[in-house]
């Protein structure tokens, strides 16, 4: 394994401090869930999926950001399931639960009574395993009504086994008894939805699928959800009616880029969206993976005005992933923070770094942390995986592989 | 600007976006001076080697007055020594301008580490004017750099000889954001209230601290703003400056606001009248149509464009501006300043009174 290229040694730290970092008991590798609460008992708890098994997800006492303290650690109960996703509305907590391999179980979701966090008690467990079906991999719950996720599902049998997901729109007003009320796939992913299949990505460009990723709905536009739909780019439903999402634009980078558009934050108030594609591949092989910023005036029409620079390739790119995938996403939680100016995300062995997008045409990096390889990463390098800023202007960031969660306070100005 | 209407931010205002501090994100500089002997080296050294002092770029005249080793470079700004904890000691022999860039360019480039703070020790007989007039000045050197503090050292030991003679220590003095009495320990505490008086008496408004060995009795170095809001509030309010060298110091405290367009004018009446006998203006004012005070820091005619902060730490949202002049009465600009406050009620009124003598 080559280990030569960017291998920090020490904690590389520009506008941003560290104040704890804890190793999760030996389990720091985390995945795309991270959500805060505020128990009834006035302690703040985050809540984090693990990125594979055996652990399911971890609570986190984070009252005091200097001294966190893990208050539950719970199993996945089987080694081919993997959660990575969770979200927290209140007192309830949804968990995604995804598969190695189509038709294995269990995989869908489940809804968790969060309010004793050392004791999380199941709501329900919603099935959408299936012979075509890994199950879900990401959701997204922040209106305590509607869960929007990219999920398989018993009746979806893809046209190409990698688009074996599609976006799915689940009422939990009733948490015990969620129904499921829309759903949406790029036409042409389903066999027999009467479209023709897409062109598949091919060499030099990856085959990652056309499927959903992020699937972000806002409560400034709730006829809206926002999807990174990987290898089909960002593309805009109208869900006024939920039960018929129909595409109001697309916007596909790829090729010429190597695809798997991950993330699509909306600046309502700005007339912009921030867009990322996720790195998938160690060795840069499908550098660069960036963040976008489009202009977004007309959402019909969304143009690409900048990206985010990306700090060296010749340094950063021979250990592990380098690029962009997870941004803080503005959710609308009142223990969320929220920035139309300041995007922060996460960049693997490029470490947690902020832009200013005060100019939208001239995004500026104006803060950087990197800690140093973390003990047993299996890459050699940090591998910084997600992040979420609380409304105290606390930082979390979280290692795929071993580091676990890293906690920060920032000086962005 | 026009992006900015293109994208409106929600949290800006005339000035731009609000700024938490008036630095933003842009990497501190803290111009570090005091007469001969006065310790500058000590407590340069006692910074370099803590914690806060990481990632430092220190500029110096001669790496023998720093008494300092570490691996020599060669830069594009010239020679220069790298030390423990990433610091960068170099020296400047010509355009200072010109060496900052060189150092951002190098940086940029990852000929040398990246650095988060610079901090330039002036000659012990120096007037810190020129360098601040050159940092000031510079549109693209305020791009990426902030000049947080002018940080002056008076020796507690021999201040008051020094003060009494030398009229660039007085400048010193008068120029600074803070003043740091360093060997406290050396003297009785009557001679240290002496010397505080007398550093008081020429600068009525700066931060006023003492040090020991090196160490600052507060913050550090790396903690020290000129325009932190908070600690300028506190200040102790002057009551007329005192005359040195004919420099004194006086606040415009106001409890109203202004127009921008009226403000900004009266202050370029003033640098255009008599610009070379005003040596400094800073401070907060509070601006029609702006949700937190503005920040105004001009050295000389150059100025930091305004800045408006998130918010007031003083509910009050009094203005509070320092003058520092040479040569010249803060009468007439007290009423200056009145006087265009009168107008503007005035015309407020006049406006009053001629919509209701139309509306009837």
């Amino acid at each position: 394994m080559n280990f030569n290229g960017y291998q920090p040694k020490s904690w590389i730290a520009n506008n941003f401090k560290l104040l704890s970092h804890h190793e999760l008991n030996g389990f720091g590798g985390m995945g795309e869930g991270m959500s805060i609460q505020i128990a009834p008992d006035g302690r703040r708890i985050l809540w984090l999926a693990h990125e594979s098994a055996p652990k399911n997800f971890t609570g986190v006492d984070v009252s005091d950001p200097r001294s966190p303290r893990v208050v539950v650690q719970a199993d996945l109960p089987a080694s081919h399931m993997r959660s990575n996703s969770l979200e927290v509305v209140g007192n309830t907590m949804a968990v995604a639960y995804q598969v190695q391999k189509p038709g294995m179980q269990p995989a869908g979701f489940e809804l968790f009574d969060i309010s004793q966090p050392e004791n999380p008690r199941s709501i329900s467990f919603t099935d959408c395993s299936g012979s075509f079906s890994r199950g879900v991999h990401q959701l997204w719950f922040c209106d305590g009504e509607f869960i929007h996720m990219s999920a398989g599902a018993p009746d979806f049998e893809p046209t190409h086994p990698l688009d074996d997901q599609c976006y799915r729109i689940f009422d939990v007003r009733n948490p015990s008894r969620p129904q499921e009320v829309g759903r949406w796939w790029l036409p042409g992913t389903r066999k027999g939805d009467g479209s023709a299949p897409p062109a598949r990505h091919t060499a030099p460009q990856l085959d990652r699928g056309f499927r959903p990723h992020n699937t972000n709905v806002y409560p400034q536009r709730p006829d809206r959800c926002y999807v990174g739909c990987i290898d089909a780019g960002m593309i805009i439903l109208d869900i006024s009616d939920k039960s018929r999402p129909q595409i109001v634009s697309r916007w596909d980078n790829s090729p010429p880029y190597t695809g798997f558009t991950h993330t699509v934050l909306p600046l309502f108030d700005r007339n912009l969206f921030v867009v990322t594609d996720e790195s998938t591949t160690v060795g840069g092989e499908d550098w660069p993976k960036f963040i976008w910023i489009l202009d977004g005036r007309d959402e019909r029409n969304p143009i690409p005005i900048a990206t985010c620079p990306l700090p060296d390739a010749e340094v950063f790119k021979a250990n592990g992933r380098f690029g962009a995938h997870n941004i803080h996403e503005n959710i609308t939680s009142p223990n969320a923070w929220f920035s139309d100016q300041i995007v922060i995300g996460t960049f693997f062995n490029g470490g947690l770094r902020a832009y200013d997008i005060s100019n939208p045409y001239r995004p500026e990096e104006i803060g950087r942390f990197i800690p140093p390889t973390p003990p047993l990463s299996s890459s050699g390098t940090i591998q910084l995986n997600d992040v979420f800023v609380d409304e105290r202007e606390v930082v979390y960031t979280v290692d795929r592989q071993s580091g676990g969660l890293y906690i920060l306070e920032m000086d962005l100005g | 600007m026009i992006v900015r209407s293109l994208f409106p931010l929600k949290n800006s205002g005339p000035f731009g976006p609000r700024r938490r501090k008036a630095r933003g994100t842009r990497i501190p500089v803290t111009l570090l001076t005091g007469f001969l002997g006065a310790g500058k080296t000590t407590l340069l050294k006692h910074f370099l080697e803590s914690e806060e002092g990481r990632d430092t770029v220190v500029i110096v005249n001669e790496f023998g007055s720093v008494g300092i080793d570490g691996e020599l470079l060669r830069t594009s700004a010239g020679d220069a020594v790298l030390l423990p904890n990433g610091c960068l000691c170099c020296t400047v022999r010509s355009d200072l301008e010109v060496a900052l860039f060189a150092l951002i360019a190098d940086a940029d480039r990852k000929v040398i580490p990246a650095f988060r703070r610079v901090v330039i020790e002036t000659s012990g007989a120096a007037d810190p004017t020129p360098i601040l007039l050159t940092m000031f000045g510079s549109a693209a050197l305020r791009e990426r750099l902030h000049v947080d503090a002018t940080l002056t050292l008076v020796d507690a030991v021999n201040g008051i000889a020094t003060l009494g003679w030398s009229i660039e220590a007085r400048a010193q003095v008068a120029l600074a954001d803070c003043i740091v009495i360093t060997k406290r320990d050396l003297v009785s505490a009557p001679l240290l209230e002496t010397v505080r008086s007398r550093v008081r008496s020429i600068n009525t408004r700066c931060q006023l601290l003492t040090s020991s060995n090196g160490i600052i009795d507060g913050p550090s170095l790396a903690g020290i703003e000129g325009l932190d809001a908070e600690a300028f509030s506190c200040c102790p309010l002057p009551q007329g400056g005192g005359h040195s060298d004919g420099i004194s110091s006086f606040v415009l405290e106001e409890g109203g606001s202004f127009t921008w367009a009226g403000f900004e004018s009266a202050i370029r009446a003033l640098l255009a009248v008599c610009g070379t006998n005003v040596l400094r203006i800073k401070g907060f004012v509070n601006i029609q149509g702006c949700a937190g005070p503005v920040l105004i820091n001009c050295v000389q005619a150059e100025a930091y464009p305004p800045v408006e902060l998130e918010k007031w730490s003083d509910p009050r949202r009094r203005t509070q501006v320092v003058f520092i002049l040479r040569d010249l009465p803060h009468e007439p600009v007290v009423s200056l300043f009145a006087a265009l406050r009168t107008l503007a009620a005035t015309a407020i009124e006049e406006t009053s009174e001629a919509r209701r003598k139309h509306a009837t």
